[in-house]
């Protein structure tokens, strides 16, 4: 570990925080002066100050030396920076698919990008940060720009009902957080997430604080009993502010999840009990999420669902990393946090061009889709394989190492067969779009209109999803080789 | 702990028997529901709803009064030991007036101090 302590090294290590940051200030200057038929042009801005930062990250993590800002704040290793890129191309993403939307949608305003921009940022900081109190603005911050983000239909009768049910619990819980903080600072005398290795936990004040800490990370990522916003806010928030809630913040979460829950967890006198309870979760919300995925009309419910059964995969095989912290393992999840993020990513893409005004996301408007939009029927059979895990696509990569990670761990045989069978099962969930969209449609469906963003989106997503499925060695063993110890 | 003990016992009781009379007059009780029993008590008056509160300007004022309040908050302090930081002490504290300068010029154009 290398700490940088000159001006000049720190303000290089920390562009890829300050380039969104002052973009983002940038875009609201802009936007104050800019015509109301332009704004789309602000979407291209914030997608090239993202390519920017992504390659200044990117640039940090093949200089392959882990390095420490600001006396310990910021950590910027293989295991930060790598789903730190994968956040910022969850943001090119949202951000490259939005302006197709916010035209369509005629919603004019240019803060949607600064919010975007600002979220990503408090993504980027929760992830690299190696400080409690840092990781508490960090999610403050990107749950700010969430909150205004999920209600930006302006005149949807769903407004008030999203941004409500995403902002109380969210509210409460960041305040559970802060008490868990709290907590733990009584007992370590410090906040730096090395401390919480070597403090002496109490007998009474450390499983509260542990617990306190899970609510607000499982709220985030939807595990039962924390699940019940998810249909709401995915079918009432416009479809690409879904999409960052449903890759950006969760890949964050199970990052933060990933490095502090080991040294949390080690404190315990019978660490088993808790991570079994943490694996039953999983199992739990991987079971209900298919169940009620099973049944939901609207195409957005369904994804919605369909999140909680990766969410649960992945809390699964967190837990079973905590049973013995083996790298191919931490490997697989990495690589299924990537492909989780390009088949999630794509699928909502697909969504955010077939909705308008609430409408056009039910299942059976997809009818007739492979008449009026070939393109897009074509990559949406595509990802939705890749959601089943068939071959020859990177879901089946994925959930191959993940399967066999938790597995070789040892942890409960019974768990991932059960995982498995729901797997098959949920197969029926992503082939009921497709049934759907082969029936004659009953009305007249005109094409709907795609800008060079949405075409751009979509094939960078389905090469990807087909090149991991083909070749996946190379991803594989660059996320093994920069994660490793 | 042993001091505390008697204290636990008489907050258990108090608790206790309150939840006991709560549940007795809930399941005891007689029940007659009407319309006026339903709608929220007002003085004797009928409950009607409210056709405006503040005028909006007033909590915006009150916003940006916080904003540059808190703003004064940080530069005395930062006034009283100038001289220790030095030049990045200075530079530090123009970007964060910078900010704020950006802020001002936001709200400005959005027609904050246009009270018509």
């Amino acid at each position: 570990m290398t700490y940088i302590t000159t001006t000049q090294d720190t303000l290089f290590y920390t562009l890829p925080f300050l380039i969104p940051v002052v973009g983002g200030i940038l875009i609201l200057m802009l936007d104050l002066f800019a015509q109301s038929d332009r704004k789309h042009y602000l979407g291209y801005l914030a997608t090239i100050i993202q390519v920017i930062a992504l390659t200044t990250l990117l640039y940090t993590l093949f200089q392959g030396e882990d390095l420490t800002l600001f006396d310990g704040l910021i950590e910027l290793t293989g295991t930060t920076l790598i789903p730190a890129a994968m956040v910022l191309l969850s943001g090119i993403f949202t951000t490259l698919t939005s302006i197709n939307y916010l035209e369509r949608h005629k919603i004019h305003i240019g803060e949607f990008y600064t919010l975007l921009l600002i979220s990503i940022t408090g993504l980027l900081l929760a992830i690299t940060a190696a400080h409690l109190f840092l990781l508490f603005i960090a999610f403050e911050i990107f749950s700010f720009g969430c909150y205004i983000l999920v209600g930006f239909l302006r005149g949807s009768p769903l407004r008030a009902e999203v941004v409500v049910k995403y902002f109380l619990p969210g509210a409460l819980f960041s305040l559970f957080f802060l008490f868990s903080i709290a907590l733990i600072y009584g007992q370590s005398g410090s906040l730096y997430f090395a401390s919480v290795t070597t403090m002496t936990p109490h007998r009474l004040l450390f499983p509260i604080s542990f617990i306190l800490f899970l609510f607000p990370m499982l709220f985030k990522i939807a595990i039962i009993p924390l699940h019940q916003w998810v249909p709401d806010i995915y079918q009432g928030a416009p479809a690409n502010v879904v999409m960052l809630i449903s890759t950006g913040i969760k890949i964050a979460i199970f990052t933060v999840l990933l490095r502090l829950l080991p040294p949390m967890i080690e404190h315990f006198k019978n660490p088993r009990f808790w991570i079994d309870i943490l694996l039953i979760l999983g199992l739990i919300t991987m079971i209900l999420g298919t169940l009620l995925a099973l049944v939901q009309q609207n195409l957005k419910r369904l994804m919605g669902y369909s999140t909680m059964i990766h969410s649960g995969l992945i809390i699964m095989g967190i837990s079973a990393y905590l049973v013995s912290p083996d790298q191919a393992l931490k490997t697989a999840l990495f690589t299924y946090f990537f492909i989780y993020l390009l088949m999630n990513s794509g699928i909502f893409a697909i969504i955010s061009i077939l909705e308008h005004n609430h409408q056009g996301t039910d299942l059976k408007d997809l009818a007739g889709l492979h008449q009026f939009s070939p393109f897009l029927y074509g990559i949406f059979i595509l990802l939705l394989v890749a959601m089943v895990g068939l071959p020859p696509t990177g879901g089946f990569i994925a959930k191959l190492f993940l399967f066999k990670g938790i597995y070789l761990t040892g942890i409960s045989s019974i768990g991932v067969m059960t995982a498995i069978g729901l797997t098959i099962i949920s197969s029926i969930i992503y082939l009921r779009p497709i049934l759907h969209m082969h029936q004659q449609p009953t009305e007249e469906t005109t094409a709907p209109k795609l800008l060079g963003g949405d075409y751009l989106v979509l094939t960078v997503i389905s090469v990807g999803i087909i090149l991991t499925g083909i070749i996946p060695g190379p991803l594989l063993s660059l996320i093994n080789h920069f994660t490793g110890q | 702990m042993e001091q505390l003990i008697p204290f636990l016992i008489t907050f258990g009781a108090a608790l206790f028997l309150g939840l006991v009379l709560l549940m007795a007059s809930t399941f005891l009780g007689p029940k007659y529901p009407n319309k006026s029993k339903a709608q929220p008590f007002e003085s004797g008056w009928i409950d009607r709803p409210k056709i405006s509160g503040h005028y909006v300007a007033f909590y915006l004022i009150g916003v940006l009064f916080l904003t540059f309040d808190l703003e004064l908050v940080l530069l005395y302090p930062w006034v009283t030991i100038f001289k220790t930081l030095g030049l990045s002490g200075l530079i530090t504290i123009f970007i964060f007036l910078g900010i704020l300068g950006i802020g001002l010029v936001y709200i400005w154009k959005k027609g904050v101090f246009q009270w018509n």
